[in-house]
């Protein structure tokens, strides 16, 4: 850990970091996005302790129930607590979407350090690789691959991280383009490290900012993808408390108990609209030249 | 990105509005003259009668040789008579007067070609028919390769809907639906619509509706919408819960009736748990029959204890022991099976007790079942997962490989002979995949197929079932109970009870 080089890496790291604590909280649509996405994540994990009910346990005796005192939400056609099975659904829709974000953005990265980084016929071929996955709309992809995978959780969780990748790779890649002919690289290497440390060291801190704002942005839609897929059937198997789910079994009663329906419906509503908010906005607040690669995508 | 960003937030939207979007979806125009509108789940796909007949033959545009009364049992169709001449010979007379929609008479003659690619086409497969000839102008010989009793009944179905000559094309296809009803085709639109209009030669009383439309709307909350908003005159199957509200209302008559139609678990019996017949018992006395009815079914239908409703036909053995709601029972009967109790569920040799539920949800009701069997099985130790699929994978999967159990619903009498129990239960006709093999149930199926003395038949029908009540390759759940509402004009609808026709032409409808 030599020279001033390997500093100037460091330095442009932190002095985003303090960049985007400082600028947040300054932009109105940032707090929204925020307040929304910090009161779910809330519910989600002191919801489900909270609630009194079980979100499986059946009560036939009072089924369909509008909202009351003793049921906030209602209860659907088996009785269940509708609020609680929603809570318990924002456990697993947040779950989901952390999980199959994670994927994506580990798998793209990878991807695109590697393609970056090496260049030559690797390059071509990760790319063309990327480019026949973008040539397919996302969702009509994951719909084919979880239709024959069969219908389950795990299935949609997969589906949707093999098609949502490629994106980040191609982030991550013209990043690294750009970054890995700066000075500080080249004395990097210069001085003897491994391609290995150069990778992790100057690299990856160089191109995480822009990764981490699409993976923002791509939660929301992860979440409406697995809510998309499972009330196609294709996601969660009853009586898993799923949004997407609900929205669909709830949907034969639309009109005997409306709140079956506009429950999970708002919900997924509000996590997306809070996510792209707060995606949107660290966008924003992140360096123009940031902005300016990503609308090059 | 900022496309792609601004795309995201609509489509975030979008999902909420999607929960909101029944309120908007429909608007009403109302107001027609002398068009009667008929909603159904079931959208027409061909108008080839062998693929499609049975619902040109709902709405009357079609008509079969025979038809089923209204107390499921077969009657003169475009055949007035119809006879046994010896044990593989039927002689069929045909009624007089009757002119197909495009004036060909009809005779022995321009019946053949249309009964004749009918019986030959792979929906007709399981009748063992050898060959149709004319005796005489007016009347029909049908041979058959045995001694087949049901056939009478065979000739009701859709398959068998009889068009003019003129409609077959020289390949074998056909492109029209020229039948003989009391209402005549004037144009569709595949997958979704057909119109036609009364038939003024009819060869019985003619239909006061002047113009029939039916329309597939395979959501019920839209057909119940369309019904609310005039733009239908009649809905059919709608779910039980709308009964209560639909009834609320002047301007709108729902009909309620049991038609024999049965839900059902089919257990495989070739694997492990349900290969013993104890646990098969246990899973029926687990399941509380009783309280589904009421709740889920909003007390529509009836628990169900044989194949047969009672209500509806009486080819119901009437001394069926019913399997009694009874929990203590069903952990008895794991445990005599080697399952015993572990923690919330049960092991046998290790291996826990978990089975899997397969069912679909184009009715709409199956998955909500599902659940709360789920939920009285795992009282007793099993631990059941559902998975819900399209019922084509089903069968797919179900006939090819292993599974647990099946929950599934089917017309117990879609044709109206019980040898309909040979597509449940014979071990080499049933289409329903349990692989049960009994050979005094092929033996008596077989025997009841060869005479026609109905004494004769209901005895052997009678002990099938109750091999079937003590053997439990499937376990019946409830009979259904179809709900079709009307607007409050509507005169003179009866339903019927195996539903083989609308009979729209007898309805008068007064705006």
């Amino acid at each position: 850990m030599s020279g001033p080089a390997a500093d100037t890496g460091v330095r442009q790291e932190s002095d985003q970091r303090d960049e985007w604590t400082e600028v947040i909280p300054a932009d109105r649509l940032a707090q929204v996005g925020l307040g929304i996405v910090f009161i779910l994540l809330v519910l989600a994990v002191f919801g489900p302790i909270v609630s009194p009910y079980d979100p499986a346990t059946q009560d036939l005796s009072s089924r369909l129930e509008a909202p009351s005192l003793t049921h906030p939400l209602g209860t659907d056609q088996l009785g269940r607590d509708v609020l609680t099975r929603l809570l318990h659904g924002a456990r697993l829709s947040l779950g989901i979407a952390l999980a199959v974000t994670s994927v994506r953005l580990v798998v793209g990265t990878a991807v695109g350090l590697v393609a970056g980084y090496a260049g030559g016929w690797i390059d071509e071929a990760l790319m063309r690789l990327v480019d026949t996955l973008l040539a397919f709309p996302g969702i009509v992809l994951a719909l084919v691959i979880a239709g024959i995978l069969g219908p389950s959780l795990v299935n949609v969780m997969l589906a949707l991280s093999v098609v949502g990748w490629a994106s980040y790779a191609r982030l991550v890649r013209s990043s690294v383009l750009s970054v890995r002919e700066r000075e500080f690289v080249t004395v990097a290497r210069l001085l003897g490290h491994t391609r290995t440390h150069v990778t992790a060291r100057h690299l990856i801190p160089n191109v995480v900012a822009p990764v981490v704002v699409l993976a923002t942005l791509d939660i929301g839609g992860v979440i409406l993808g697995t809510a998309g897929l499972s009330f196609l059937g294709l996601g969660a198997q009853p009586p898993t408390p799923e949004w997407g789910t609900m929205l669909a079994s709830g949907r034969t009663y639309l009109r005997q108990a409306w709140w079956l329906v506009n429950a999970p419906g708002v919900c997924i509503m509000f996590t997306v609209f809070g996510f792209n908010l707060l995606g949107d906005s660290l966008r924003d607040t992140l360096s123009p030249t940031q902005s300016a690669q990503m609308e090059q995508l | 990105m900022i496309e792609l960003t601004r795309r995201q937030k609509l489509s975030g939207l979008g999902a909420g509005i999607t929960g909101l979007g029944g309120y908007w979806a429909i608007s009403g125009t109302g107001g027609k003259e002398d068009v009667f509108t008929v909603g159904s789940p079931w959208t027409p796909d061909s108008r080839d009668p062998v693929v499609n007949g049975w619902l040109w033959r709902r709405i009357s545009v079609l008509e079969p040789l025979l038809t089923v009364d209204y107390d499921a049992t077969v009657a003169p169709g475009l055949a007035t008579d119809w006879r046994m001449v010896d044990d593989e010979t039927w002689e069929f007379d045909l009624r007089e007067g009757v002119t197909f929609h495009d004036g060909t008479e009809l005779t022995a003659k321009t019946v053949l070609p249309s009964l004749r690619r009918a019986f030959d086409s792979s929906s007709m497969a399981s009748v063992p028919v050898k060959s149709i000839e004319t005796a005489d102008n007016r009347t029909l010989t049908m041979k058959t390769d045995e001694p087949f009793s049901p056939l009478p009944a065979h000739c009701t179905r859709g398959s068998t809907c009889l068009v003019s000559p003129t409609a077959i094309a020289d390949d074998g296809s056909v492109s029209e639906p020229i039948g003989t009803g009391p209402f005549q085709f004037e144009s569709w639109n595949q997958g979704s619509s057909i119109t036609a209009s009364a038939n003024s030669d009819y060869h019985g009383e003619n239909a006061s509706i002047e113009t029939l439309v039916y329309e597939g709307i395979t959501d019920d909350q839209t057909r119940r919408l369309k019904l609310e908003n005039d733009e239908l005159d009649m809905a059919r199957i709608l779910p039980n819960e709308t009964v209560d509200s639909l009834e609320l209302r002047d301007d709108i008559t729902a009909h309620t009736y049991q038609i024999p139609r049965a839900r059902y678990l089919v257990f495989d019996l070739d694997s492990s748990p349900f290969a013993d017949r104890r646990v098969r018992r246990a899973v029926m006395h687990a399941v509380d029959r009783e309280t589904i009815v009421e709740n889920l079914l909003n007390g529509l239908g009836s628990p169900a204890v044989g194949p047969f409703p009672s209500d509806v036909t009486d080819w119901a053995a009437d001394d069926l022991e019913p399997y009694e709601h009874d929990p203590g029972r069903a952990r008895d009967l794991l445990a005599e099976a080697g399952w015993e109790p572990n923690g919330t569920g049960r092991t046998r040799d290790g291996d826990p007790l978990s089975v899997s539920i397969w069912t679909y949800d184009t009715r709409p009701l199956l998955p909500t079942i599902a659940q709360v069997i789920q939920t009285q099985l795992g009282e007793v130790g099993f631990e059941v997962d559902i998975e819900v699929m399209e019922s084509s994978t089903i069968k797919e999967r179900a006939t090819n490989g292993s599974f647990d159990a099946v929950l599934w619903s089917n017309s117990v009498l879609w044709y109206p002979d019980p040898d309909r129990l040979s597509d449940f239960v014979h071990s080499e006709t049933a289409t329903m995949f349990s692989g049960y093999e009994n050979e005094t149930v092929d033996r008596r199926l077989e025997e009841a197929r060869r005479t026609t003395d109905r004494d004769e038949r209901f005895g052997r029908y009678a002990e099938v079932q109750h091999i079937l009540q003590r053997d439990l390759p499937i376990g019946w759940l409830t009979y259904y109970t179809n709900v079709v509402a009307t607007r409050a004009g509507v005169e003179a609808y009866r339903p019927h009870p195996i539903e083989s026709c609308y009979h729209l032409e007898n309805v008068t409808d007064q705006q």
